[in-house]
């Protein structure tokens, strides 16, 4: 358990250091992928809920100390959004790239949500006609489009061999 | 890491938001030095090195992208500069002519002024990461001098402030940050108001401007004083259109800043400054 673990932290550090260094420069028309988003999406695709939200809560932690003046916010979203993608992850087939794409375009609507929900609770006034057309869904589209990408890099990280009991017994016959 | 659904998994969701909601509170409710603005600080100074790596490697290859995708544009502005700049060398000039007038008129009153600006320049070093807010980190930190509060200023404009300084690098929130909340004045009517970033595109506007407002387009905006964070003074934009609401008290008052805020390599941050003379676009 703690191998997977420190590997998902490693995968998580590394999506943040890719958002925090080179995120910047690859906007399109004012509008920034979310690479710890669509990592903790992967990851409750990949493991479940618990996972997705462990993975959406460091990474959003992590995001949050870098860019938002209200360390928490991103937090919670990325967590939520990261338990929602678990709870679909039997619906997600990650060898069709057609419906994680479509997953991660969802899961980026939630999570912007989420975070203009509780941006309004801190007084912040949102648009949100504006704000959805203008920042959510350029977002959204990027984040699906580059969800692909992400994929190709993170998934060899998130292969956990489990040998079966019957593996194991016949592994040790054959050293005999 | 293999799981079973079930009651175990929305413990662990509730256990992670109630931890998020204490962050978020201890945050809210901490000081400067409280726990979590000292992890900000430190994951400031340990992003900072690779976000200059990055953008040293990556600046060639963007200025090229921008001239070619701009070459049409920038021919264009060419000449339209050389013309300005004509027209500027004249009223340089004459403004000359009128700042001697001005120092024999103040040595005749018996007035003495001094020029106290003590300036930090700094490089950028990181732009915005996110979607919802504008700051950018520069490679000047509190071992520098550089302090909380203090004023930064690029491209003959007012850029932003410091809103959090590690000891090599500092965080740099942005004029056109929603969060941002900085004292404007029209310079030619005097009129005071609030300039702010719009979350939609990042533009800047000036709020609590009264119906009654004599304010129009061209009219330039400077810093107020109030507040006493940013110097009385400092050249904020130009005002780009005026827009009135049937419903609403205050007029819309849109600036257009000389600073582009998605491409900058260097700025000024304003240590102490005495007497901040309003000098557009110098």
């Amino acid at each position: 358990m703690m191998w997977p673990l420190a590997q998902m932290c490693l995968v998580v550090i590394g999506a943040f250091f890719v958002q925090s260094a080179i995120v910047p420069h690859i906007s399109v028309m004012g509008a920034k992928p979310d690479i710890i988003l669509i990592v903790a999406s992967l990851y409750g695709f990949t493991y479940g809920p618990a996972s997705g939200s462990l993975t959406g809560f460091i990474g959003g932690l992590l995001g949050d100390l870098l860019a938002g003046p209200h360390v928490g916010i991103g937090l919670l979203s990325k967590t939520i959004v990261g338990f929602f993608a678990g709870l679909v992850r039997r619906a997600v087939f990650l060898e069709n790239m057609m419906l994680p794409m479509l997953a991660i375009f969802v899961a980026t609507w939630l999570n912007e949500f989420i975070y203009v929900g509780f941006l309004f609770l801190l007084g912040e006034t949102v648009p949100i006609k504006i704000v959805s057309l203008q920042v959510i869904l350029p977002s959204a589209i990027y984040n699906a489009l580059l969800a692909p990408f992400v994929y190709v890099l993170v998934h060899r990280f998130m292969v956990i061999r489990e040998e079966a009991s019957s593996v194991r017994i016949a592994n040790k016959y054959d050293s005999v | 890491m293999p799981e079973s659904f079930g009651r175990r998994i929305y413990l662990v969701l509730f256990g992670l938001i109630f931890i998020s909601m204490i962050i978020l509170t201890v945050h809210f409710r901490e000081g400067e030095d409280g726990p979590i603005h000292r992890a900000q600080r430190a994951v400031l100074a340990a992003t900072s090195p690779l976000q200059a790596v990055v953008a040293t490697t990556l600046s060639p290859v963007r200025d090229g992208w921008d001239y070619l995708i701009h070459f049409g544009e920038l021919t264009r502005e060419n000449r339209r500069l050389s013309a300005e700049v004509a027209l500027l060398k004249g009223k340089v000039f004459e403004l000359e002519s009128l700042k001697q007038e001005n120092a024999r008129l103040r040595t005749l009153a018996g007035f003495e002024k001094e020029h106290k600006i003590k300036s930090i320049a700094a490089h950028v070093v990181g732009m915005p990461t996110s979607n919802w807010w504008s700051s950018v980190i520069v490679d000047r930190g509190s071992s520098d001098g550089v302090r909380r509060n203090m004023p930064v200023l690029a491209g003959g404009g007012l850029v932003g402030q410091v809103s959090d300084a590690a000891s090599s690098v500092s965080k740099i929130i942005l004029l056109n940050d929603v969060q941002s909340g900085v004292s404007v004045q029209d310079q030619r009517t005097g009129e005071i108001g609030v300039i702010k970033g719009q979350l939609k595109d990042k533009t800047l506007s000036i709020q609590y401007i009264s119906r009654d407002s004599l304010i129009h387009k061209g009219d330039a905006i400077i810093t107020s004083g109030l507040g006493g964070v940013f110097p009385k003074g400092i050249y904020v934009g130009r005002v780009s259109a005026v827009q009135e609401s049937t419903y609403s008290l205050y007029k819309v008052v849109n600036v257009e800043s000389p600073v582009d805020f998605t491409n900058m390599d260097e700025v000024l941050i304003i240590d102490k400054a005495a007497n901040f003379f309003f000098k557009e676009g110098k």
